[in-house]
């Protein structure tokens, strides 16, 4: 059942998953939430991508419905954990580069004067988003 | 400092004139060594994780002058300096995005 699951989320959007396993959204959240639990302590891998894919495509949903689109989505709890369960295994992959003397250069090297300006444009300008210039990048 | 995750509604990423132009700058450097689309690749990775998971990173210190915390994070070969504003659902990147030591950069 869980390859099958993992299987449904490679290939589908979660509203299409919970159109196929007619599930509600609440639910949906809860079985994917469950299948993190087979997950920890591996890593990287198909189904975790899976697992992470869900999770942001949920947080979109969760961004239009709050940004006024119709539709009847929500944020659950099991969305709360699941965006958790993605920053600890974000946060878990870092540390091999966050060491103390990593951390200690992080701080050494911040440039207070540049950070500073570079706020004050924001300020003034409203800043750049990536898709302004991900085309110079090409 | 805060290291949970809130509602999940997208936070608005902004970067400055500098940063756009030193990630150019990175951008060719990186295509001269082959790895153009290794680090084009960690660039939108780091944009998207901003946007969804701001807290994806280690916190570096709280923000004086405005509500909010610095923090730095890494999607190899790239570091990233940036400030959450969480009240706003900001964040700001407004120091180059650098290389790691030993990315080959």
């Amino acid at each position: 059942m869980s390859q099958e699951l993992f299987d449904l989320l490679t290939r589908s959007t979660p509203a299409e998953a919970r159109q196929q396993l007619n599930l509600s959204v609440r639910d949906l959240d809860a079985q994917v939430l469950q299948l993190t639990a087979s997950l920890n302590g591996q890593g990287d891998s198909p189904e975790r991508r899976a697992t992470i894919a869900y999770t942001t495509a949920r947080s979109y949903e969760s961004a239009a419905e709050t940004n006024g689109a119709p539709g009847p989505l929500e944020c659950t709890p099991e969305l709360r954990e699941l965006r958790d369960w993605v920053c600890r295994y974000y946060r878990l992959q870092q540390q091999q580069y966050l060491t103390p003397e990593f951390l200690e250069w992080a701080h050494r090297t911040f440039d207070e004067q540049v950070f500073l300006a570079g706020l004050r444009e924001i300020e003034a300008t409203g800043g750049l988003e990536l898709k302004d210039f991900i085309h110079e990048l090409q | 400092m805060s290291g949970t995750l809130d509602d999940p509604i997208r936070y608005q990423v902004v970067y400055s004139e500098l940063v756009r132009n030193e990630l150019k700058e990175l951008i060719a450097k990186a295509a001269e060594r082959g790895l153009k689309s290794q680090v084009r690749d960690a660039v939108k990775e780091i944009d998207e994780r901003l946007h969804v998971y701001p807290q994806f990173g280690q916190p570096l210190r709280d923000l004086l002058l405005e509500a909010g915390e610095q923090w730095v994070g890494v999607v190899p070969p790239l570091v990233v300096h940036y400030a959450i504003y969480k009240d706003r659902r900001l964040v700001t990147v407004t120091v180059p995005i650098t290389q790691l030591s030993r990315s080959g950069l």
